[in-house]
């Protein structure tokens, strides 16, 4: 399974709104992944129903994600967009072993230059950040495909 | 419509719950579609939600589709209707906007056609189509011609009209391996800030996964008439230029060199072609090198001596030579010094046609 994106975003699905202009956004799964819906197959039914059925839409654990993205049942390499619910999840997930490279999160404010991280993230999300980019991801700020990705403010 | 066949779908997947019927309202409250096919044109009360009806706009693009309806004695009723809304105006917006996509990218490819028709220039076409799109035929634009060998995805070109100042750029699949993009950009750019500019775009591309093996620039047109030109200048560019992986190519860096294959280089040869007879044992080879030096220096006689590793009296013993075999002034005379570079480059042509057995 190829990860073509992994974003931050507690609008989950609504999401997918504004990452429609990406040219990745036709993968062949947007995975989300945190929410409390995960165990129900009609509210799983309903969210599917946002993208059409050539982009299947899976609600997942941190647990699950780790399960999905090591099947490996398909001939083909199959694309997949991740959607986290917050930090902790993405936390999660890293610490049952979910990498890459680095992670998109949207500008917290419509003001595109952040100035601290704090003034944005409590202490426990910082925590979170911290760990994560010691097993080597990087974060970046990038609301809209078109936007340039901003790591700088994750550096300082 | 849209919203018809969308809606078609949630009422599948809400059908296989029997806590709920779901509907589609227009704007006066009418039951134009239903989970509950008996229910369908009767009407309710949109403005009088209550625990077990709830109503919600449909609402994408700015584009009011009426109201959604949700029916049911479940506790959860609220939650359910919140988030089948939600889906409802993600779904339309996405498919709305997989159709703008769509649709534009088909009209800008059948503007380029027209602009590109080798047969005719069909002014009253091209004028019902931009005024159709909404084109502004105002603005100065550049043709970028890209060349992937591995061939586009089309659906990711014709999200580079999302791009911004993307509903200015008209982008074409020529091929599935060739796309050509006219490009608008600001007036009265300058060479250098005109490369900034269309670098930057370049790059944009690139981060979009819209990468080339080659990309060759035309010339900046104003006039609709000459976008042909600007794409020919692109293809001149690739047909003329060595190898160009991942390099990007400017036309305005070959000007001179454009021009002069517009030159009748058989007319040239034959003009000279009587005092050439004269000087068989002119060494062709070293000519044309000493012409491409010259040119590469300016004329500069010591700085050409210099790089050719000759003394500089012999250079002008050389060029002397050829001055009385062409009846040139290559030394002081401008028009002198052009001619010679036109016999140099007639010179290569025949030295090209010789190797590959030509009878010259």
């Amino acid at each position: 399974m190829k990860i073509v994106l992994a974003r931050v975003d507690k609008r989950l699905l609504h999401a997918t709104v504004t990452l429609n202009c990406d040219p990745f956004f036709n993968t062949d799964y947007v995975a989300v992944v945190g929410s409390e819906y995960d165990d129900d197959p009609f509210i799983a039914s309903v969210m599917q129903l946002c993208l059409p059925k050539s982009m299947k839409v899976k609600i997942l654990t941190e647990k699950g994600l780790m399960d999905f993205l090591n099947q490996n049942d398909s001939p083909k390499t199959m694309t997949v967009l991740v959607i986290f619910k917050d930090l902790a999840s993405v936390r999660e997930s890293v610490r049952l072993g979910f990498h890459v490279d680095e992670i998109q999160m949207p500008y917290p404010t419509l003001s595109l230059k952040p100035k601290n991280l704090s003034d944005y993230f409590s202490d426990e999300e910082l925590k979170d950040i911290s760990y994560i980019q010691g097993q080597n991801i990087r974060f970046y700020f990038q609301t809209t495909p078109f936007e340039a990705k901003d790591y700088g403010s994750f550096n300082k | 419509m849209i919203i018809d066949s969308v809606f078609k779908e949630f009422i599948n997947v809400v059908r296989e719950n029997k806590n709920y019927t779901i509907g589609l309202l227009n704007g006066e409250g009418d039951v134009v579609d239903c989970s509950d096919e008996n229910l369908i044109g009767t009407h309710r009360d949109i403005n009088n939600s209550d625990i077990h009806n709830l109503f919600y706009p449909v609402k994408a693009k700015n584009f009011d589709y009426g109201y959604l309806w949700l029916s049911g004695n479940d506790e959860n009723l609220s939650l359910m209707g919140n988030l089948i809304s939600d889906s409802l105006n993600i779904r339309l917006t996405y498919e709305i906007t997989q159709s703008t996509l769509k649709q534009n990218i088909t009209e800008d490819d059948k503007l380029v056609k027209l602009l590109l028709d080798e047969e005719s220039f069909d002014m009253d076409r091209i004028l019902g189509l931009i005024e159709e799109m909404g084109f502004d035929q105002s603005r100065s634009r550049i043709a970028i011609y890209i060349v992937n060998e591995q061939g586009f995805d089309n659906r990711k070109i014709a999200k580079l009209k999302l791009m911004p100042d993307g509903e200015d750029n008209l982008c074409s699949l020529l091929s599935r391996y060739a796309l050509l993009i006219f490009k608008a950009v600001p007036d009265n750019l300058e060479n250098q800030q005109m490369k900034n500019y269309v670098g930057k775009f370049l790059k944009m591309l690139k981060d979009l996964d819209v990468a080339g093996d080659g990309y060759w620039i035309g010339s900046v047109q104003k006039k609709l008439r000459n976008y042909k030109q600007s794409y020919r200048h692109c293809l001149w560019l690739k047909d003329n230029e060595k190898e160009n992986r991942e390099r990007t190519v400017w036309f305005m860096d070959f000007l001179y060199d454009y021009f002069m294959s517009e030159i009748s280089l058989g007319d040239v040869k034959d003009v000279f072609d009587y005092y050439h007879d004269f000087g068989k044992d002119t060494d062709m080879d070293e000519l044309i090198q000493i012409a491409d030096s010259l040119l590469s220096n300016n004329f500069n006689i010591s700085q050409t001596a210099e790089s050719l590793y000759l003394h500089k009296n012999t250079l002008v013993y050389k060029l002397k030579k050829y001055e009385e075999l062409f009846h040139i002034d290559i030394r002081g005379d401008f028009k002198g010094r052009f001619l010679f570079i036109l016999i140099s480059a007639s010179m290569k042509e025949y030295r090209k046609r010789r190797r590959v057995g030509e009878e010259v």
